[in-house]
């Protein structure tokens, strides 16, 4: 296939909400998090405006970490019973030339650029799921090809199922279950691409048009259109880029976490709720339409004990 | 008894004696006075010794409550003074570096650490942005951490800014020796060691009050280093409080709880971490500038592992200097071309844990084996940066009395100087240090891992 770097670009406008309201037993003192609600740069996506609120409100400061995400890193020690989390924000989204179909993927390999994304990551361990990546795609040269095959098997194969799986599983696991959500079905192709030597990335966002959860899907590497997106919950190769807002990109879900961090409290996590929503337009959302959500959204009773002093964040991508 | 009678060439580079046989110059009159003692009056008084160590309730607690006499090695360490000369200005420069670097960092100023790594510190606080210390200093008592190569190259392992240790035990193990050995003292021009003009110089210069009211904060008797901070409090002659001995009065200060009446508070050297756990308040209380805090908050920032990394560049970019000591050689391993490299030689590396501290979290390769190779990479291929790695030194080793057979045996040694930076920016050195002896074949010295302390002299 050519690249037709000549045809128009059409830009769309749409405006996203996050919000997440974490309640607990007793009272935190101290509840530090890093944030990465803000909408990413690239491959397409180009942020007009955004805004982040918590409550209480902290202090904090930004940064860029090493996978390009703009982190705010927020402290809040005023005593506090429900800590809450919002960002809005306007972004363009356009859709880049189609990517050239005749790479192979001895060309991907040791690359600087993607050095990070070829290896093992805390929840996706390539050589755990080797074994069925060769089975589905052993032997293909292409990278298209072998990207295809993947993310349909994934698609295929793995059942979607609520509550069988936890922030915590494994790549490896969620071969093994046959079913999860889009956050395993996105680290169980991953896994499966990178034990076939594709360089590729966990993506966290929202899906356009739809109020509900975050979402999550691939990013794969090609070396002359730059990162592409395929998605192994709903089966796409290279979805159309206004479909998605995009928050981060990781090795997998602990590098782009929204919200990480822990607290101090003599009490423990005791719920949490969660909302995004995406819509056309170029109208951003304020707090008060957070908020408003956040009391729609279903509260997650969680089933982590309540006598550790530090916790993680239990929310997930769906 | 065996002294110093081994004719091989010894690998590691020996405080003690050249490896040929001979002792060096600055020890021949100790080595004499062993050898005059005999092994049979050797060992009587190293066993008085330590039984004063536990009579004296020295102490330093591994699990807490669990009395623990701390276990040290009478045989002094003599450090020359044009060694000295060379610590005393590195350490010096070091922390006149971090506090400009701390200051610059929450005022919103500093390029020198890349952002990613100071911000993702546990111990950088966001909300102490905009807040400067009284007379600009974040970190008053600092403890540094050296070993010594030979012939005096010391190299810098490690800055601890937090609530640094240690510094009792260094004076009263060379209080004792002098007691048990004065035929040690005998003939040795000793450079004199004395903290207390010192602190009480660096306590007022943070306070308006010319007599101000300063206590030490405890984390009470079952804390490892307990008899540190009673012996403190003694020898500085400052109240020693625990948490519900303090509070923050209605107009923000802090006040001491006494039988008579309750008393302004001025400056506290705090012995504990999280201050609002023990005191409700304090931090605000500090952060309004109602009261001073020794250390300062915040100060972790800088002693965490990786921003180790860039302690030179502070160095030249605050003070316009070359650093006078070496640091250890370490590896940025969130970096990708640094993570190749320290995956590549990892049995050669020492890995760390970013905060740790008192040697938990410290994977000496070398001395390790194999097995544990591939566990550590792919703990620092998951979470790279939660680690660092830094190159294996192949540091001193020091004469330590074997009281299982009566020989003199080598342990690693490091030395832990102190330093005190006062508000008018002027820096004290004590010379010496606390000198610690990492157990037979082991290079981990810290005293939470066990290790022994030994006192430490700098001669002239």
């Amino acid at each position: 296939m050519q690249t037709d770097l000549g045809s128009p670009i059409e830009t769309v406008t749409a405006s996203f909400i996050y919000a997440v309201k974490y309640g607990y037993s007793d009272t935190v003192i101290h509840n530090d998090n890093q944030l990465r609600i803000f909408p990413r740069e690239g491959e397409g996506q180009t942020p007009y405006d955004s805004e982040v609120w918590s409550i209480p409100a902290g202090r904090g400061v930004e940064y860029k970490d090493r996978f390009g995400n703009r982190v705010r890193r927020l402290r809040v020690i005023e005593p506090h019973e429900t800590f809450i989390v919002a960002a809005a924000g306007v972004v363009g989204l356009s859709a880049d030339a189609p990517p050239d179909d005749d790479i192979r993927i001895d060309q991907l390999q040791d690359l600087p650029e993607t050095f990070e994304y070829t290896m093992l990551s805390p929840l996706v361990a390539p050589d755990s799921v080797a074994h069925a990546a060769l089975e589905v795609a052993g032997g293909r040269e292409y990278l298209l090809e072998v990207v295809n095959e993947v993310i349909q098997w994934v698609y295929g194969s793995i059942i979607y199922k609520r509550g069988t799986t936890s922030v915590a599983t494994t790549a490896g696991q969620v071969l093994a279950a046959g079913e999860g959500v889009c956050q395993d079905k996105t680290h169980l192709a991953l896994g499966m691409l990178r034990a076939l030597k594709v360089p590729c990335r966990y993506a966290s966002g929202m899906i356009t048009g739809q109020t509900g959860e975050t979402h999550s899907w691939v990013e794969v590497y090609h070396p002359v259109n730059g990162w592409l997106a395929v998605d192994p919950t709903r089966g796409l190769m290279l979805p159309p880029p206004k479909d998605y807002v995009k928050l981060g990109v990781g090795r997998d879900y602990t590098d782009v976490s929204p919200v990480t961090g822990s607290f101090l409290s003599t009490g423990g996590a005791a719920s949490v709720a969660a909302i995004a929503e995406v819509t056309f337009g170029s109208q951003q959302s304020d707090l008060e339409y957070a908020l408003q959500l956040l009391d729609l959204a279903f509260v997650v009773q969680n089933e982590l004990g309540s006598t550790s002093l530090l916790m993680e964040r239990p929310e997930r991508d769906r | 008894m065996v002294a110093a009678t081994s004719t091989r060439a010894v690998e590691f580079y020996n405080e003690w004696h050249d490896g040929y046989g001979r002792v060096r110059p600055h020890y021949e009159r100790i080595f004499e006075s062993t050898r005059a003692l005999g092994g049979k009056g050797l060992a009587d008084r190293l066993e008085l010794g330590r039984r004063r160590v536990e009579l004296d309730a020295v102490t330093f607690y591994l699990d807490p409550g669990q009395f623990r006499a701390m276990p040290t090695d009478f045989l002094p360490r003599v450090i020359p003074i044009d060694h000295w000369e060379t610590i005393a200005a590195g350490v010096s420069q070091r922390i006149r570096a971090i506090n400009r670097f701390l200051v610059d960092l929450y005022n919103d100023g500093q390029n020198v650490v890349p952002d990613e790594v100071i911000y993702t510190s546990q111990y950088f606080y966001p909300e102490i942005q905009g807040f400067r210390p009284p007379r600009d200093v974040f970190v008053h008592i600092y403890g540094i951490d050296l070993v010594h190569l030979g012939d005096g190259r010391y190299v810098v392992l490690e800055d601890n800014l937090r609530i640094p240790s240690g510094i009792s035990y260094q004076l009263k193990s060379t209080g004792m020796m002098g007691e048990l050995f004065p035929e040690f003292v005998d003939g040795y021009n000793v450079l004199p060691f004395e903290i207390r003009d010192a602190y009480w110089g660096m306590f007022r210069s943070l306070t308006d009050n010319p007599d101000p009211v300063c206590v030490l904060l405890t984390d009470g008797k079952y804390g490892s280093a307990f008899f540190e901070h009673r012996y403190l409090s003694d020898l500085l002659g400052i109240p020693l409080v625990e948490g519900p001995d303090l509070y923050v009065g209605h107009d923000g200060r802090v006040y001491a709880r006494t039988l008579d009446e309750d008393v302004v508070v001025d400056v506290i050297y705090r012995r504990v971490e999280d201050l609002d756990l023990f005191v409700p308040g304090l931090r605000e209380a500090y952060l309004d500038g109602k009261v001073a805090l020794v250390n300062g908050v915040g100060t972790g920032a800088a002693d965490d592992k990786l921003v180790f990394l860039w302690v030179p560049d502070m160095i030249r970019e605050y003070l316009d200097e070359d650093p006078v000591l070496e640091q250890a050689k370490s590896y940025n391993l969130a970096e990708s071309e640094d993570r190749r490299f320290a995956l590549e030689n990892l049995n050669d590396l020492v890995v760390k844990t970013r905060q740790g501290y008192g040697g938990l979290g410290v994977f000496v390769m070398p001395d390790l084996g194999e097995g544990y190779s591939a566990r550590i990479a792919s703990n620092i291929l998951q979470n790279p940066l939660m680690f660092i790695a830094q190159e294996t030194l192949d540091f001193s080793q020091h004469m330590v009395f074997n009281d299982q057979n009566g020989a003199l045996e080598p342990h690693h040694i490091d030395l832990r100087v102190f330093a005190v930076q006062s508000g008018d920016g002027s820096v004290s050195v004590f010379p010496g240090g606390l000198t610690r002896v990492a157990q037979a074949g082991t290079r981990v010295t810290n005293n939470s891992s066990g290790g022994l302390c030994k006192p430490t002299w700098v001669v002239r």
